[in-house]
């Protein structure tokens, strides 16, 4: 929801058309072709035509496999090739939207806390994203920005890596952890929730205090 | 069918580019190679010798061949022995009788025929009891730190290798800017009636293979000292060189 | 020498499970690769527009791969022409059994090797041993790996994995001298071992970086000197070379040695950069009567003729990839099983050991995509992790559960009732999912991190309630 706010902050007008599901990615990563494109035809039914000038959504993956993987690495069918070129090129990941596309470095949020961010590797190398977030977060009141040394490596989640090689995606965590830990940080943020959630889970299990918040979280506050 | 006929049946189903699209591609391909040599390095004795030093080379400089001599005794130990290249150039101004004046000196050529006759094996034992090998170098790279050795009836691809310290001399106006700007040399040495042998020396022979520690002179030379000489005389190795007579050990 | 114990395995994660606890060699490995990725950092400034010469790298390998057969043959006439003997070999035992048929030939003595990549391929070294040959690995990584009869674990760095005191006791056993581990005597101590080897060596036997097609020309980069030493002082030279090794001409190879050497070991140009054309020349005083160069396929051909794998032929072994890669940088090396490992090892080694053997390997990357950012051909490694994920899944190798698991998730999300249903029911049952996840699969990962608390409400709940609101 406060995606929603902070996109609302700026005046745009915003929509949410409640059929919406999955991009399709999961399947896709594993290799299952056929069951993640019936997602994609799914999701480019509902997004193409839909009225809204912009498809905004709050993580980088998401984004990656509709703006990167659909129609290259994930074959479509014929008549769907051209909804996929005009749906791609209406979305946009959330910080990335703000920036680049409204021109916007400022939300006029508050938040009060030492500051890290983890780069996705998703968000980092197939959109580019790493400034963006930043330069908003520079400007949040009361934030301090603090960088931890290796922020872009992968903090070993993957999706089914992380059950599959469980061990390797677990000592991958830990560096990132630590790498956390040693920049002082009270907060680590990010554009997606789903290496947040898996560095969290490790947080939580060291007993740290430090907390995970998506950006929009920190965006859409007028706090601590 | 044949292993050849076998594999380049195979490749050619999967290169399907005409002749002239060929040459037209590789054409737009040097266009841009040439683009990025960008070889406006403007002061190429100061980054070469800046670059030889942090390949982990030594770096001397002098102004002509009548300083060789004394330049090359400044870098060389009193009693190394050593092995000179058969170039015209040593006879210049009496280098090779200098540099043996002092220490025993060989020269490249062991056999009367000028051949080091590789059959006979002790050619190899020739170099490997040797402290220094000193060659010319064709050319030097400024931009990567290194010289362009190749071997030829006057000099071998052993004395470059075999012994513990490798000393090259190059001429100032050989200098290229980058690799890129060097291709053309190399391309013209390595013509099949050209050397079998030419080698960018960039450095010592070093490993890190322990622990990433380096160290020199794991299976080549533990020193590679290039003199710069600013006005060197073209050269034209011959093996025929009146080489004062070397002091066999 | 003794044969090295193969290690193909059945599974990657096998090897991790044991690899992934030994810290010492996590350490080792963290220690190597960052090294490397330092140095590497410091020589690529050299170069402003680095980016440009990545794309052009790319675009040569491109165009060689599209003329390939035209310039295998012009590289073949070329190196004939120059005295050189060409020979094709097909797959990985007819290379082998070429090699060994001219080393038995020339070599009575000692075979001296210096690292490649394409020569572990074949198996050379075993097959040589067979033939009764003593074949001596000569780089000092390799030397040390011999020694304790392992197989390399980096294309550039083979030893890696091992530290300076196992080295020492190593040595200490193997050569009977006293113990040391001081590198710079070890060093002194592998040198004056092989330089006695090396005179007495009939035949050398070395890879090839690079291949000239306009001058039939091999190229060899090395910082140690036994490459040149292998390539000078026997009477024989065998060269094994992939055929993908090709550039158009000297040119070209201005471009790639400024880039492998600064990729590979941070350095602005490797020590010695050997451009050998055909054997040694009648007026030359000393180098090879012979010049064999053995052009390998072993599956070259067959990634060759798909359009999508044909881009995995531009690799020029830097093994940047692998210094980057999070998961490399934990497992290492022989973690992969494969003689080509990390991320492009995962990509090429389903061609060379089949997909059957290799299956694992695509999926042991979290595809994070650091390897294609660093390649200095640019090669879209990740994707093509990707893409083998895909054919291997095509292949009906994909495990029972999870298609099911897929086939479940497509269903419930292609209707958003049931994406709906599930993520309530996800919601309700999190908590209990949580406290006895004991036997369950998942768990795997939740062993060392904590389940993740699901917001109590969906975004389609908070939506509507906003939007009830104002
Ligand atoms: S794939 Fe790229 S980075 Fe990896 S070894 Fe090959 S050239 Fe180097």
């Amino acid at each position: 929801m406060n995606m929603v706010r902070v996109l609302e902050r700026t005046g745009a007008d915003v929509r949410y058309d409640a059929k919406q599901t999955c991009c399709g990615q999961p399947a896709f990563n594993t290799g299952y072709h056929d069951e993640s494109r019936d997602m994609a035809l799914h999701f480019l039914d509902i997004f193409d035509g839909d009225g809204s000038d912009y498809i905004v959504a709050p993580s980088g993956s998401c984004v990656t496999m509709v703006k990167v993987f659909y129609g290259s690495l994930l074959e479509l069918p014929e008549e769907y090739r051209e909804k996929a070129e005009r749906v791609r090129s209406r979305v946009h990941e959330f910080t990335s939207f703000l920036v680049d596309v409204l021109g916007k470095n400022s939300v006029g949020a508050e938040f009060h806390g030492r500051v890290t961010v983890h780069d996705s590797c998703h968000a980092l190398r197939e959109l580019r994203i790493r400034e963006q977030p930043r330069l908003l977060l520079r400007n949040v009141k009361g934030l301090e920005l603090v960088e931890m040394d290796a922020a872009d490596v992968c903090c070993g989640f993957g999706g089914t890596f992380a059950v599959k090689h469980a061990s390797v995606s677990t000592a991958m965590t830990e560096e990132k952890v630590e790498s956390i830990l040693r920049s002082g940080a009270d907060v680590v943020t990010g554009v997606d929730s789903s290496c947040l959630m898996n560095i969290s889970g490790m947080l939580k299990r060291r007993g740290s205090a430090v907390r995970c918040m998506h950006i929009a979280d920190i965006l859409g506050g007028s706090g601590s | 069918m044949n292993a050849r006929d076998d594999m380049m049946k195979k490749l050619s189903l999967g290169s399907r580019m005409s002749a002239d699209q060929r040459i037209a591609d590789l054409q737009h391909l040097h266009d841009r190679l040439r683009d990025l040599s960008g070889g406006d390095l403007a002061e190429l004795i100061p980054l070469f010798r800046e670059r030889l030093l942090a390949n982990g080379a030594e770096v001397a400089e002098c102004r002509d061949g009548s300083e060789i001599a004394e330049a090359l005794e400044s870098i060389l130990g009193d009693d190394d022995r050593i092995v000179l290249a058969d170039d015209a150039r040593f006879a210049d101004h009496d280098i090779a009788r200098k540099l043996s004046e002092k220490r025993e000196t060989r020269r490249v050529c062991l056999s009367d025929d000028g051949n080091l006759a590789p059959e006979n094996g002790g050619w190899k034992q020739h170099y490997a009891g040797m402290d220094a090998g000193i060659t010319f170098a064709v050319g030097g790279v400024a931009e990567s730190g290194a010289v362009i050795v190749h071997a030829s009836p006057g000099e071998s691809r052993s004395m470059s290798l075999l012994p513990m310290h490798h000393i090259a001399l190059v001429s100032a106006e050989h200098l290229h800017a980058t690799l890129l700007d060097a291709a053309p040399l190399i391309a013209s040495l390595s013509q099949r009636n050209g050397s079998s042998a030419v080698t960018l020396i960039g450095g010592p022979s070093k490993t890190a293979d322990i622990e990433k520690v380096l160290v020199t002179g794991m299976h080549g030379p533990k020193r590679f000292t290039v003199l710069i000489v600013h006005q060197l005389p073209a050269g034209q190795q011959d093996s025929s060189t009146p080489l004062s007579h070397h002091t066999e050990g | 020498m003794t044969s090295r114990t193969p290690i193909i395995p059945q599974n990657l994660k096998l090897l991790v499970e044991e690899r992934i606890h030994d810290d010492g060699l996590r350490g080792n490995i963290r220690r190597a690769t960052h090294t490397s990725l330092g140095k590497r950092a410091a020589v690529v400034e050299d170069f402003p527009r680095w980016e440009e010469m990545r794309t052009t790298a790319h675009d040569i390998k491109k165009h060689v791969m599209d003329n390939l057969a035209h310039y295998l043959e012009l590289f073949e006439r070329q190196a004939t022409e120059a005295g050189a003997q060409v020979h094709f070999a097909r797959d990985a035992k007819e290379a082998s059994s070429i090699v060994c048929g001219l080393a038995r030939e020339h070599g009575e003595r000692v075979i001296v090797k210096s690292k490649s990549m394409a020569t572990e391929e074949i198996h050379l070294n075993p097959a040589l041993q067979q033939s009764g040959l003593r074949v001596l690995e000569t780089d000092l990584g390799e030397y040390i790996v011999q020694l304790a009869e392992e197989p390399p674990s980096h294309i550039t760095a083979p030893a890696l994995h091992k530290s300076r005191g196992e080295i020492g006791r190593l040595f200490s056993e193997q050569l009977g001298i006293p113990y040391t581990d001081d590198p710079e005597e070890l060093t002194a101590i592998a040198r004056r071992v092989l330089r006695e080897e090396f005179l007495q060596a009939d035949v050398g036997i070395s890879g090839v970086n690079f291949g000239l097609a306009e001058s039939g020309t091999i190229c060899i980069v090395e910082n140690e000197g036994n490459a040149r030493l292998s390539t000078t002082l026997p009477k024989v030279h065998i060269a094994v070379m992939g055929i993908e090794k090709l550039l158009p001409d000297a040119e070209s190879l201005g471009l790639f040695l400024n880039m492998l050497g600064r990729s590979a070991t941070g350095q602005r140009i490797t020590c010695y950069t050997s451009l050998i054309t055909g054997p040694k020349r009648s007026t030359e005083p000393d180098g090879p009567e012979q010049l064999h160069i053995v052009l390998l396929d072993n599956g070259r051909s067959t990634m060759h003729a798909d359009p999508k794998l044909r881009e995995a032929l531009y690799c020029i072994r830097c093994g940047a990839c692998m210094n980057i890669c999070p998961v490399y940088q934990k497992v290492g090396g022989h973690g992969y099983g494969s003689v080509y490992s990390g991320p492009i090892g995962s990509v090429v080694t389903p061609v060379f050991m089949g997909e059957q053997a290799a299956h694992d390997l695509p999926f042991a990357s979290s595809l994070c995509g650091a390897c294609a950012d660093i390649c200095p051909v640019r090669i879209d490694i990740h994707h093509h992790l990707l893409d083998w994920r895909h054919r291997m899944v095509e292949g009906q190798d994909g495990p029972l559960l999870e298609r099911i698991a897929m086939r479940l998730f497509t269903f419930t999300a292609l209707s958003a009732l049931r994406f709906d249903l599930a993520g309530r029911l996800a919601r309700l049952f999190a908590p209990f999912l949580k406290h006895s996840a004991g036997g369950m699969r998942l768990p795997v990962w939740s062993e060392t991190r904590e389940f993740p608390n699901l917001p109590e409400k969906s975004f389609k709940q908070l939506w509507k309630e906003d939007r009830e609101r104002s």
